[in-house]
């Protein structure tokens, strides 16, 4: 079975990050940004070599659109972990919706063909959407699984375990291909080893400019950024332990009204 | 406005405190809104007729977020909605997500807040990178489906004398492609913490992973979801669902009671939008103090015996 197997993955600010509003207000400094791969969408990175290991004729692919300045350094990290081919989906826009990205990655995932499946991260740690998944599968016309955190694979379907709100587990029985958003649990992301960072090196990252599809006018746009409301200065308690347990439950109650 | 209003059953087979927020929200704004639920309890029906929708729809396909997509994308198409609201939810998500495809493009997820503007746009805020930031996005497409994080709207639903309420199903798409193989019911009978208005967090200040029962009682008797930081979660004293943060879940209760967490920026990220956060910590400087509402310099061990058994005589 010598099938694609893809991974989308997203390049995203280091959780580390403060953030610094600049001009216009609907940009951020990124001078000092230190960016990383979605820590989510390792699992699915891990994932696509794990499933590369039983179906050794597959090929692995990795997907990451933005900027191509800095996109592609996302990309080598997956080649450095083992991805086999890595494909820029080149655009300038900040924050395009679900909607557009996963029509154009849809596109570039159709023009390469014969998919087994298709995994990507359950959220991007940017903004918390986890939109793209289920948009990709619908724009591919795939069924798709997400959440997933555990995942035993056949050559047509897939038993996947997921995990939802209130601890409810589910276990899905998915046809492939699919798409599948990965969550932790799933299995153990390896590091790049040193050689597989020296092979990276000299992998060549094949460019899609797909701005023009990024680029056309939607139902959605950022008006502009701004900071979380300032917290109020908070009280710090003192005296004996006992009076401050007393304090802070009377403050609770009384000022807070939260009890 | 021509609303439809996604509405949830609680465990009591009432009308679940998220959608009771939708509802008094649309009645706010004196938008017409339709309901759409996938729970066919009697009293749970009752309840949302009470509230005066003009119609309720029935959707098949619960828990299956395919055969649910596919059955409301095809219905959704005829329809005339300018707003589609629902809770933020992975089911939520992955149903209308689906459903969204190609017609109903606009779809925002995570939504604090929504104004409408006289120019038939909508502004909405969303947290960014958990919080850190807070996106202003002008939405200008309809129908919008918006997923409004909960606790955010304080106003409470009121109900209507008189109602013609109609009920219709929403017919079915089967799709063989996803099947649910099992299914268990949560051992919690607790609000997920995305949802809670009550939360008790404990970090690596706990020293071992049984002394975590310390924070599950806490919880309990304040009637709280337990949570975690990260550090917890990755030397396997809870589960990953418990984790609160930037690579975990944002949270936004009314109370929120950290023990024995530093205060990382991942951390705070998740939880700063709580509106009152009680910081327990025996360092002075944990960065968590200069987030707390009330904080006490402590050693947990003592404190929170003391505070369990003060609590205890007041609730
Ligand atoms: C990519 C990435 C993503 C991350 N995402 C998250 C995330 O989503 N959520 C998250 O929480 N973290 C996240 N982290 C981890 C984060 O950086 C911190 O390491 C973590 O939050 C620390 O957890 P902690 O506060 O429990 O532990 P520590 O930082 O070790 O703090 C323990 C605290 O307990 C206090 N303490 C100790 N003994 C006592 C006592 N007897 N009584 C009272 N207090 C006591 C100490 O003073 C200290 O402040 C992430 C890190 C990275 C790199």
């Amino acid at each position: 079975m010598s099938k694609n197997i893809f991974v989308c993955l997203k390049q995203v600010p280091d959780t580390e990050t403060r953030f610094k509003i600049s001009d216009p207000d609907t940009k951020f400094d990124t001078s000092t940004i230190k960016w990383i791969v979605n820590p989510y969408d390792e699992f699915a990175i891990e994932e696509a070599l794990k499933l590369k290991a039983q179906f050794p004729d597959c090929s692995t692919i990795a997907l990451s659109g933005g900027p191509k300045s800095r996109v592609g350094e996302a990309l080598r990290t997956a080649l450095a972990m083992g991805i086999d081919e890595a494909i820029l989906l080149h655009f300038e826009k900040d924050w395009p919706s679900a909607f557009t990205l996963a029509k154009a990655f849809a596109q570039v995932i159709r023009s390469e063909g014969d998919p087994l499946v298709i995994l990507t991260g359950k959220m991007a740690i940017d903004d918390h959407s986890s939109l793209f998944g289920p948009m990709l599968a619908a724009a591919l016309e795939m069924p798709f699984v997400s959440l997933v955190s555990s995942a035993s694979w056949n050559s047509d379907h897939g038993i996947l375990g997921r995990e939802l709100e209130g601890g409810v587990r589910e276990k899905v029985r998915v046809s492939l291909p699919a798409v599948v958003t990965c969550n932790k649990g799933l299995n153990t992301p390896r590091y790049p080893s040193l050689p597989g960072i020296m092979k990276a090196k000299k992998k060549t990252i094949k460019e899609v400019d797909i701005s023009a599809q990024i680029n056309v006018p939607e139902g959605l746009e950022l008006n502009r950024l701004t900071y979380p409301p300032e917290r109020p200065a908070g009280k710090i308690l003192s005296g004996s332990i006992d009076a401050q347990v007393t304090e802070l439950v009377t403050l609770l109650r009384n000022e807070a009204k939260v009890l | 406005m021509e609303t439809l209003l996604v509405i949830e059953k609680d465990n009591q087979s009432q009308v679940k405190k998220t959608s009771l927020e939708l509802i008094a929200l649309a009645q706010k704004h004196s938008w017409n809104w339709d309901a759409l639920i996938y729970d066919q309890d009697p009293n749970f029906k009752n309840q949302i007729i009470s509230f005066g929708p003009r119609t309720v729809f029935e959707l098949p396909g619960h828990p299956n977020p395919l055969v649910a997509g596919s059955s409301f994308r095809s219905w959704l198409v005829p329809q005339q909605y300018s707003l589609i609201l629902a809770t933020a939810s992975n089911f939520h998500r992955d149903f209308l997500a689906w459903a969204a495809f190609p017609q109903t493009p606009t779809i925002v997820n995570d939504v604090v807040s929504l104004e409408p503007q006289h120019s038939s746009q909508i502004l909405v805020k969303k947290p960014l990178f958990a919080g850190k930031l807070i996106g202003e996005f002008r939405v200008s497409q309809r129908p919008a489906i918006l997923l409004l994080r909960p606790n955010q709207i304080s106003e409470k639903p009121t109900t209507k004398s008189s109602s013609s309420t109609t009920f219709q199903v929403i017919p079915q798409h089967n799709d063989q492609r996803y099947q649910v193989l099992e299914r268990s019911v949560g051992t919690q009978t607790r609000a997920d913490l995305t949802e809670a208005e009550r939360i008790v967090s404990g970090g690596r200040g706990l020293k071992d992973a049984s002394n975590y029962q310390m924070i599950e009682r806490l919880a309990s008797i304040l009637g709280a979801t337990p949570g975690a930081s990260r550090a917890i979660v990755d030397a396997g004293w809870v589960d990953h669902s418990y984790q609160v943060g930037q690579t975990g879940k944002t949270v936004a209760p009314n109370l929120y009671i950290a023990v024995g967490i530093s205060g990382a920026i991942q951390h705070l990220a998740g939880m700063s939008g709580s509106r009152v956060i009680v910081a327990i910590n025996n360092d002075p400087n944990a960065p968590i103090f200069q987030k707390a509402t009330y904080g006490i310099v402590g050693d947990l061990f003592e404190v929170i015996p003391k505070l369990e058994a003060k609590l205890k005589e007041i609730l």
